[in-house]
Parts: C-alpha cells; structure tokens; sequence
C-alpha cells in the first residue's frame, strides 16, 4: 500500500457511493486503486458487486402485456 | 505519449500485478455501470398514437420501469400495481404539459407514482414511517462492511447473491419498511441517483443516502439470514 493511499475504514465508507458512481473524481480514484491493492477491501467490493448483479436480475422484469394494453386504451380513451 | 499509450501502460501494470500478485484474479474495480441515458429495450414498437406530442415516445417507454417500481410501493400485489400503474400515466397525460422536456422523464413518472400512492396510502391507513434519528450516512455506509463481515462469519461468500432466488429477494424486498424500500427501489432497482431520487420522494440527499444504506443493509442481513437458514428476516439496523 502506498503512503498516501487511503485507510480502509475509508474505503468502507465511501464503498457504496463508490459502486453507486457518486463520488468526486478524486476520492473515486482513491478507492479504485485501494481496491485494486487491498487484499481485504477486493472481497468486499467484490461481495457488494454480486449483490448489484442480483439487484440489476430482479430489474430486468417486464410489463406483463395485458397491463400494457390496458394502459393505452386507457390513454386512448383520455385522448378522445 | 499519447493518453491512448498510457491508459495501456496502466493497465499492462495492473495486468502484471494481477497475475503476481493474485493470479489474475481480480477485475478492475469500477462503479456498476449505470446507463442513464439509453432508452429502455422493450415496448416502442407496439406504442399507441396518442395526441399529445411527445407523450408516447418519451413517457411510455418507461412503463416497464414505472411497473416495478409500483410493484415493490404495493408489496407486490399485482392488482393495486396495474391500478397504480394505469393511474400514474393517466396523470402523467394529463399533466404532460408540465413536463420540461429536456429533463427525467423516468424520474418525473416515479415522483407522480409515489405521489398517487401516498394518496391512496393517505385515504386508506397512516403511512409507516421509519424513525429516523442519528442520520449519519458515514455511519451508515459501514454497513457494507458489517454485511460481510457477518456472511464471512458465517462461512457464505460472494456466490451467495448469485444463488438467490428472484421470489425471495423480491419478498425480502417487500418486507421492508415503506421509507427504506422506496429509495432501495429507485436506486438499486429504478437506477435513479442519489439527487433524483431526492427529488421524487421530496427529501433531502443526505437522507436519501442514509435510508439507502441502512436499506441495504437490512436486506443483504435478510438475504445471508435465509441463506444460513436462520429465518426470513431480521432486524440489522438495531
């Protein structure tokens, strides 16, 4: 780890804006290249990124198409 | 140097690291990547022509969006979600002249899907609301770290999330308190960030920060609480 690196309590903190994408570019570069170092911090980024993974699964869910029918007729309806 | 050859001299070092030191194991670390701007896959083809300009092309396309979030605001009832969503872009044409084109309209359809809600929540029953003292979004944030710390105590790693079954998260989803559950919900489901979603819930960002953490938190506990087998749910935040 490089002197001027950041602690990782630090790295902890921040992790979540971080994978948010929320951080100013410097602070969010000093996360990346801790991550990148840290034996400890890379499995907790790594843990955090499975469960974004699952999040962005569950996302992928549509409109079953009867509602989506309905909603236009409905907005078809209001346009007349 | 051009920037294009030193990107690349970066990465032949991480690379040669990589290998070394954990045999180029690791990925590069990077924020999840979170495409704001493209239009959602489904649903343009089949759009009806509706009068006012606009409406179809830029409100529309997001009704898968809107559906899940009115799903996870009705605890996944799909009746009062179909109502909920019909309600929502029936208001949404109604006000189209409101919209500021140019701006969200994604978040804009969010704010009056909450807002129809908390209406019908208003007449209903009074709403839930989580105690919130000692907001501390610093404080929160460690509880990525205690998440793992706690899987890891328990012998479940990062596969764990990748072995969950979509009906249980969806239902631990639901199960937590109304205030927690809409900012999980537009972030880590709706992809709004931490100032849109500010402005579809009407709170300030600071706040936004600290109930999605403790969000999380509460929910990754509930998901290695099941993984273990030690029961659905459990109170993190305590």
């Amino acid at each position: 780890m490089k002197r001027d690196s950041i602690p990782c309590d630090v790295v902890m903190q921040r992790l979540w804006a971080f994978i948010d994408g929320e951080l100013d570019a410097v602070s969010e570069e000093q996360v990346r290249q801790h991550l990148e170092l840290c034996r400890q911090c890379y499995p907790r980024f790594d843990f955090q990124r499975a469960y974004f993974r699952l999040m962005q699964q569950i996302a992928a869910e549509a409109t079953p198409g009867e509602l989506r029918r309905r909603v236009f007729q409905a907005l078809l309806t209001e346009a007349v | 140097m051009s920037l294009e050859s030193i990107v690349q001299r970066i990465r032949d070092a991480f690379d040669m690291l990589n290998r070394r030191e954990f045999g180029g194991r690791i990925s590069r670390p990077a924020p999840v990547p979170r495409d704001r701007t493209r239009l959602p896959p489904t649903g343009s083809a089949d759009l009806p022509v509706l009068e006012k300009a606009g409406f179809a092309d830029e409100a529309l396309p997001w009704m898968d969006a809107v559906h899940r979030f009115a799903r996870r605001l009705t605890q996944g009832d799909p009746d009062q979600a179909a109502d909920l969503v019909q309600d929502t872009f029936l208001r949404a044409y109604r006000s189209w002249h409101l919209f500021e084109r140019g701006t969200n309209c994604r978040s804009w359809l969010f704010t009056i899907c909450k807002n129809t809600h908390l209406k019908i929540l208003d007449e209903a029953r009074s709403r839930h609301e989580v105690a919130e003292s000692s907001l501390d979004s610093d404080l929160d944030a460690m509880g990525a770290l205690a998440v793992h710390e706690r899987a890891t105590a328990l012998d479940l790693d990062s596969g764990l999330f990748d072995r969950m079954l979509a009906d249980h998260v969806v239902a631990a989803i639901d199960a937590l308190p109304d205030d927690y559950r809409d900012v999980l919900v537009l972030s880590d489901l709706g992809d709004l960030n931490y100032r849109e979603i500010a402005q579809v819930l009407a709170i300030p960002a600071g706040t936004v920060k600290s109930r999605l953490f403790r969000a999380r938190r509460r929910l990754q506990d509930s998901l290695i609480d099941y993984a273990a087998g030690a029961g659905p749910t459990r109170d993190a935040s305590a």
